[in-house]
């Protein structure tokens, strides 16, 4: 059975750096241990990249053939790109319990390109998890 | 007389008539009711509003105010021009016949399905008799109802050669019935208006609606009414309404050739 | 020309006391919780996915998925309602339409069904089907990422992301249409299947290539429209199974009868009234398996069902309080679904209902009078039943109708506090005609949902086609390019600082160049979508119950009805014609500002500026309030773009054509604006629909008079005129209340809906919604139950300028709660 008390700590704590690796990190970990969870990308195929708004991050996911793998580099034809403030705003936007568009949109928090359908399909992986790690699930 | 001037227009008014009406509010009153409704109807000169809950006190009305400190307001109009918020608003303003009755006539849709049309008030718009004459005759011309609300203290002769041929209702005012009691409360005796009401009621094709504001204390007493209600059934003038009363709440005060003076008469 | 026979037009005999049956399934219908229906989803998936031949066109593909669909559809009887077919499998259904925007839930499968707002349930089988099965096949699939990936990640789109200057609907739907389902009532479906049957034979038997195209349609109109046969069947079997064993009596009679009617329609002819009503129920429910639930509105049914009711009340077969209770059953059946929306979604369009509107009253095809005893039945179901749908529309011919029609409709408002709408004859009529609609169609014109313009049957108006926002456009103006919310991005051309402008006419210049650039890319995106919607999702069910595509053997996507067009309706007319009338007066006219100071006021919120900020709430002309200035630029502006967009033909030769109305989109945009010169502070609500600003106007006659003076002819799509009046009480009040739409008409005003309520029970209403369950309010254009809106919505009705009837004047705004206003 997979620890995963490291992300319960962090959805159940205020802190937010560092939100991204450990969310990607414990997916991919999720994905190998966890049956149930891995059918969610079973035959499925999906080119992520996430930037922060000052370039000091980029982030790659690249779903194929069930594995999950995460890289530090751009690649090429992402389905979409999502680039965001900082890892609060991106944190708030894909698990914030009542979702503030509005708020998101004026303060710009979270910026995307390319096909939403493959956002959507990842924000439910990720609330999975985090309801998966808060035992709400 | 000065030259009339109208200080509200009001539109789709219920309580001036039948149906949906336009009433032009004239400034200048013969009487000086202890209640008025209208105190900035009283004076026939133009005077300023002040709106205290708009003022933002920014001070813009004494910047353009050409008056020395001991010197009275002559409503120049330069405040009410500069006061950005529109806390100060003139109050009187004269429009040719014209004029009037193009504004008048505007309104015409809500008159025609409504049975409504123009109501002549004021302050007392007897006071122009020759001016609201020549409105109410253009009206008259365009199909339009008119009504005339009067406190009936006229000059009968005029009023009947040149007013009345052009009015198809008249909204009469009856205070009080004691004409000591009427000089005390509006500061005229009643018997003008009553000697007027008892030759109006003579002409024919005329309807009239008679109407007295309820008082506290004052119209409202059951001696009042009862006598009211004798005499009107007397002279065969059914249509009686009691207005109810409501307590007058300034919402400005009035500032004009005279000094300022505070509005708060209710007794 | 209807001869009235009802002694009492009222029928105040009828009403819930002594129809309990409507009484209950009333309490039904309000206490049900929305339950997300994936049925539909998962056997269009399933026949796309698994099933569909890939040789075949498209268009045969999706009417056998849609025929597999209804064929597979499961018959339930949820409540005692006398009418047989549910929209969904669920008493009150939010059904999937992958193909558009369903997958915008999937973030939320796991919590909709118990999110704060508006929640949506969803059990954890439906909701792992729609992750594991459902949504994955769409991924690529949809309407918008086709449109993406075919025309790549335009300016347009890139626009349309960004959600504060338009929104392309055609992502999500197209269907706001007026089906005409006469015939299939009059002949039925068979009848319809057999023409498309020769028909194809016809074309077959030439031989020739060109007529691929109409052969595949006339066999989808076929396959699709069986579908349904086969689902009322399915029906028909289950009622009489229910009937076997149903020990409530009458009950058990009502389950026979409805087996009996599912035997005869929609298949066969409608031989009586309660045929003829339940063969139309299923029509609905039938083109809501292809098209997706939003504004699908049946029409003018006090004509539709006019002779069934008179031949059944004339041969002594039905009573008006039978058919008063069919049709209050239609009426709660239309209530039996609702749209699929994420809590992303709730900010800015929540608490809509799906806006079937009905339409009654007006002049029939010969100019005549049609308002006939039906007319009546439905204003009484509207009255007893004050649900959110169907939106019921009055039409209203000053020289036709009678007076006792027109007051009857104000009571039914006065007694619902919301509905009716009210809409001018021969503002409507003559609009539609100056868009080429023959007269006869025009005349049996219908509202479309909100408040939209259709020629029953006739016309395809896809009339919430684009949303667009006017302020993004003045803000680019006076920011070069720019807008507040969107930061530093040049996304306008570059139209200069205003403060090197010398007249008003170079802003006016600046601003008709950024509002055609915005419409440029709605419009072009527009197009896109509805060349993906011509390869994706034909309507072939659709198009069989509209004149025109029989004929021409033509899809009403591909251009098959009698007439065309495409509407792009506008949020943010007030407070854009104010804003420019400010920018006139201020800088130009009483030089009180120069821009430079206008522009630094904006983007401070008017912080030290409280002087000019004064002067431009209260001194500067204001739309709504006679004044020459603003009424100039308000035509000019309504101008402006009824020639822009009749400039622009669709894809399915249409014009496009402006609107003012605006749903809750006025109060979302408004929430991500800027300041604007009209003295409306940063993040307001902006006005809704055509009407003024809030507390802008505060003379009633003086804002009638203005609104109704715009001319309609150039707005084709249709307004949103929303009054507020604190009460409407006793007789001289109703006339007054007439009177008052009657003068607006007379100056030229083409619609006007009321919320009767005063601000206090509105205020009240949001501080304890506990006490206000069914509190029914008009948006801009449908109904809503108060308590559903979200808080920028409510806080919009709030400030909504509240007329005294008595004197005209609007009523004053509770000082305390002054900080709700827009510009306070």
């Amino acid at each position: 059975m997979l620890d995963i008390r490291p992300l319960t700590e962090f959805f159940e704590s205020e802190m937010t750096e560092g939100f991204l690796e450990l969310l990607l990190k414990m997916m991919r970990l999720t994905f190998q241990f966890d049956e149930k969870f891995r059918r969610n990308i079973e035959g499925f195929k999906g080119r992520y990249l996430f930037r922060s708004r000052d370039g000091q991050l980029t982030v790659s996911t690249v779903f194929a053939n069930g594995e999950m793998e995460v890289g530090e580099d751009l690649i090429d034809a992402p389905n979409i790109t999502i680039t965001f403030k900082d890892d609060k705003a991106l944190m708030g936007f894909l698990l914030a319990p009542r979702p503030d568009i509005l708020g998101a949109v004026l303060r710009q928090d979270v910026v995307l390109k390319g096909n939403l359908n493959y956002l959507y399909k990842f924000a439910y992986m990720a609330k999975r998890l985090q309801l998966m790690a808060t035992c709400q699930a | 007389m000065s030259r009339p001037l109208v200080f509200r227009i009001r539109r789709f008014s219920l309580d001036d008539g039948p149906g949906i009406r336009t009433v032009a509010f004239f400034k200048g009153c013969p009487l000086e009711c202890a209640w008025c409704h209208n105190p900035e109807g009283k004076a026939p000169e133009a005077q300023l509003l002040i709106q205290d809950s708009r003022c933002i006190q920014c001070g813009e009305c004494e910047r353009v105010c050409p008056r020395e400190a001991s010197q009275p307001c002559s409503v120049c109009g330069r405040c009410f021009e500069a006061c950005p918020p529109g806390a100060r608003s003139l109050c009187g303003v004269h429009h040719p016949v014209q004029e009037l009755v193009q504004i008048l006539l505007k309104d015409r849709m809500f008159f025609g399905s409504s049975n409504g049309g123009v109501t002549f008030s004021g302050g007392e718009p007897t006071l122009h008799m020759e001016y609201v004459a020549d409105v109410a005759k253009c009206l008259q011309e365009s199909g339009v109802h008119v009504a005339l609300e009067t406190c009936g203290h006229f000059s009968w002769e005029a009023f009947r050669t040149r007013l009345l041929p052009f009015v198809d209702l008249v909204l009469y005012d009856l205070k009080l019935l004691n004409s000591a009691e009427h000089l005390q409360y509006t500061g005229v005796g009643n018997e003008i208006i009553l000697e007027n009401l008892l030759r109006l009621r003579r002409e024919k094709g005329l309807r009239i609606t008679m109407r007295t504001p309820l008082i506290p204390g004052i119209t409202d007493t059951p001696a009042n009414l009862s006598n009211l209600r004798h005499f009107l059934h007397q002279a065969g003038l059914n249509d009686h309404r009691l207005l109810p009363f409501n307590p007058y709440l300034p919402a400005f005060q009035i500032q004009g050739a005279e000094p300022c003076r505070s509005t708060s008469t209710m007794p | 020309m209807a001869t009235i026979t009802l002694p009492d037009i009222e029928l105040s005999d009828c009403n819930l006391d002594t129809m309990p049956m409507l009484a209950k399934l009333r309490t039904q219908v309000m206490g049900s919780r929305a339950e997300v229906c994936v049925e539909r989803a998962r056997h269009i998936t399933t026949y796309l996915r698994d099933l569909a031949d890939p040789n075949e066109p498209q268009i045969l593909r999706y009417a056998k998925a849609v025929r597999c669909f209804l064929s597979n559809k499961a018959p339930r009887f949820f409540d005692g309602n006398l009418l047989a077919g549910t929209t969904t499998s669920k008493r009150f259904g939010a059904p999937v339409y992958p193909e558009l925007t369903g997958l915008t839930i999937w973030p939320e499968l796991d919590t909709m069904s118990t999110r704060e707002k508006n929640p949506q349930k969803l059990t954890p089988e439906e909701a792992e089907e729609l992750n594991l099965r459902i949504f994955p096949y769409w991924m690529d699939r949809s309407v918008l990422e086709v449109t993406r990936h075919r025309f790549g990640n335009t300016e347009a789109m890139d626009l349309m992301a960004r959600i504060v200057f338009f929104i392309g609907s055609k992502a999500g739907t197209i269907s706001h249409t007026v089906p005409w389902y006469r015939v299939a009532m009059e002949q039925g479906l068979d009848w319809i299947i057999a023409q498309a049957a020769a028909k194809e034979h016809v074309l077959r038997a030439q031989n020739r290539s060109e007529n691929a195209d109409a052969i595949a349609f006339y066999q989808a109109v076929q396959e699709a429209l069986t579908g349904l046969i086969t689902y009322a069947a399915n029906l028909g079997r289950f009622a009489a199974l229910l009937a076997a064993s149903e020990s409530d009596e009458d009950r058990k009679k009502q389950l026979q009868i409805m087996a009996d009617v599912c035997g005869q329609v929609p298949a066969g002819a409608a031989r009586n009234f309660r045929e003829a009503i339940n063969a139309l129920w299923l029509l609905q429910v039938g083109i809501h398996a292809e098209s997706i639930n939003m504004a699908m509105s049946p029409g003018r049914l006090d004509q539709v069902l006019y002779p069934w009711y008179r031949r059944d009340i004339d041969g002594g077969n039905l009573t008006v309080k039978e058919a008063l209770e069919l049709v209050g059953c239609l009426w709660l059946k239309l209530n039996d679904n609702t749209n699929l929306v994420p809590e992303t979604a709730e900010e800015l369009f929540g608490g809509s209902g799906t806006v079937p509107a009905v339409t009654l009253g007006g002049i029939d095809c010969d100019g005549e009078d049609a308002v006939n005893d039906l007319t009546y039945v439905m204003l009484r179901a509207t009255e007893l039943l004050k649900t959110r749908d169907p939106s019921v529309n009055a039409r209203y011919h000053r020289g036709k109708n009678r007076r006792e029609y027109v007051r009857r409709v104000a009571e039914v408002v006065a007694n619902t506090k919301a509905v009716p709408a009210f809409y001018n004859d021969l503002v409507a009529i003559r609009t539609l005609e100056n868009q080429g609609v023959a007269t006869e169609h025009a005349r049996d014109y219908a509202i479309i949902g909100c408040v939209e313009l259709a020629a029953s049957g006739r016309s395809y108006d896809a009339s919430s086609s684009i949303i667009l926002n006017l302020v993004s456009a003045l803000e680019l103006a006076l920011f070069g390019g720019k807008r507040p919310v969107t930061g530093d991005d040049q996304i306008g051309p570059a139209t200069g600082d205003p403060s090197t402008f010398t007249a008003f006419e170079d802003f006016w210049r600046a601003f008709e160049t950024q509002l055609a650039w915005v419409i440029g890319r709605a419009i072009e995106l527009n197009e896109q979508m509805g060349h993906v919607h011509q390869d994706v999702m034909p309507t072939p069910f659709l198009s069989s119950l509209f004149q025109g595509p029989m004929d021409k053997g033509k899809d009403l996507i591909f251009g098959g009805a009698l007439y065309n067009s495409s509407g792009a309706t506008h949020v943010g007319f007030a407070d854009t014609v104010d804003s420019l009338n400010a920018i006139e007066q201020a800088i130009f006219v009483d030089r009180t500002c120069t821009f430079g100071e206008l522009l630094d006021a904006l983007k401070t919120d008017f912080q030290n500026a409280e002087k000019l900020h004064a002067y431009l709430v209260f001194k500067t002309p204001k739309f709504g309030t006679d004044h020459p200035a603003a009424a100039r630029n308000a035509q000019r502006l309504v101008d402006f773009l009824y020639a822009t967009y009749q400039s622009h033909t669709n894809y399915r030769g249409g014009k496009y054509r402006p609107a003012f109305w605006t749903m809750t989109n006025h109060a979302g945009q408004g929430k991500l604006a800027g300041a604007l010169p009209n003295g409306r502070k940063a993040h307001r609500v902006f006005a809704s629909g055509i009407t003024p600003a809030s507390q802008a106007a505060g003379d009633l006659a003086a804002c009638l008079h203005s609104v109704g003076s715009l001319d309609y002819r150039h707005i084709p799509g249709g307004v949103a005129f929303n009054l507020k009046y604190p009460a409407l009480e006793g007789d001289e009040d109703l006339d007054r209340f007439v009177g008052a739409i009657d003068g607006y008409f007379q100056a030229g005003g083409l619609h006007i809906q009321f919320n009767l309520m005063s601000y206090e029970t509105l205020i009240d209403a949001k501080a304890r919604p506990e006490a206000y369950p069914d509190l029914l309010v008009r948006v801009s254009g449908y109904s809503a139950y108060f308590r559903d809106l979200n808080e920028a919505m409510k806080d919009e009705i709030i400030t909504r300028t509240a007329y005294s009837l008595r004197e005209g004047q609007a009523v004053a705004f509770p000082v305390d709660h002054r900080d709700l206003l827009p510009f306070d």
